[in-house]
């Protein structure tokens, strides 16, 4: 059973997930800049002026033209797509692992008090394979809709006679939009390729987030 | 050759590779380190009056039995 205390503990995970998302946001988005030019760059060349499109050379670009919050265009969509897929991943991951860890002790299967994770505690290492998966699903099938509007956003961006009312009317108008035109199914669209990475990806990233932590707890 | 791959393959599909580790590495310590902050921060909030192994729910035990 699940009491009060495990469910405020869930939105403690939930608002810590929430909150890493912003904070790495700050690392994140001005690489996810610098290397999404570098790709357009390859391609098309937008800015006459800069000959040779390395990353040293957009860096400047940046700074010269749009100053050093031009690192951090697109913050605001960015927590709203992440922030939420973040707390949802955390919560869904510890509820999961506890619901598990419960049937282990009514199936009257034990958990090493010191849960080693070199392959001495199958039992954990396996709740956490599984836990990490759900988790990853819960995550991305919650958050699809929100990466829906973004790119079908950013591609709006990067169109040249782009609906420019569509752009002004934002996200939220976006996402709206996708609904009424395709329903559902639109809203879910990428959902398959995406789980096939996202889930594995998910189960991995906490068996080493929880090896990692134990063994810094016992140095 | 190596210096050929190299190049080829950051010039093309892994383009933005090297950059895209750059920010990836300390985000990931970031995010990680942030949560794990935030995390106890927030837990510590929650009082320990609350749970079935509570202080207070095994007072309520003790005059029961």
């Amino acid at each position: 059973m699940i009491d009060l205390a495990n469910i405020l503990g869930f939105f403690s995970n939930a608002a810590a997930g929430g909150i890493a998302e912003a904070v790495s946001a700050f690392s994140y988005l001005p690489t996810d800049i610098i290397t999404q030019r570098l790709q357009v760059h390859a391609k098309r060349n937008f800015h006459r002026s800069m000959h040779n499109a390395t990353a040293l050379n957009i860096v400047r670009h940046i700074y010269m033209t749009e100053g050093l919050s031009g690192f951090f265009r697109g913050f605001a969509p960015y927590i709203i797509v992440h922030g939420p897929g973040s707390a949802i991943w955390w919560a869904s991951y510890e509820i999961s692992k506890s619901l598990i860890f419960q049937l282990y002790s009514r199936a009257g299967l034990h958990i090493k008090p010191d849960g080693i994770y070199s392959g001495t505690d199958s039992l954990k290492l396996a709740a956490c394979v599984v836990s990490g998966a759900l988790a990853g699903a819960a995550g991305y099938v919650a958050v699809n809709p929100l990466e829906v509007a973004k790119t079908r956003l950013q591609l709006l961006e990067a169109t040249k006679d782009a609906d420019r009312s569509k752009l002004r009317a934002g996200f939220l108008n976006l996402l709206l939009e996708v609904y009424r035109n395709e329903g559902i199914r639109g809203l879910f669209k990428g959902i398959r390729p995406r789980l096939l990475i996202r889930v594995p990806v998910s189960s991995i990233a906490f068996v080493g987030y929880e090896y990692l932590k134990e063994s810094s707890i016992r140095l | 050759m190596v210096v050929w791959l190299i190049s080829w393959a950051h010039s093309g599909l892994f383009r933005g590779f090297a950059i895209n580790t750059l920010g990836h590495f300390p985000g990931q310590f970031l995010y990680y380190s942030a949560y794990e902050y935030s995390n106890q921060r927030l837990r510590s909030l929650i009082p320990d009056n609350i749970g079935p192994n509570s202080s207070r729910a095994l007072g309520i035990l003790q005059v029961i039995d």
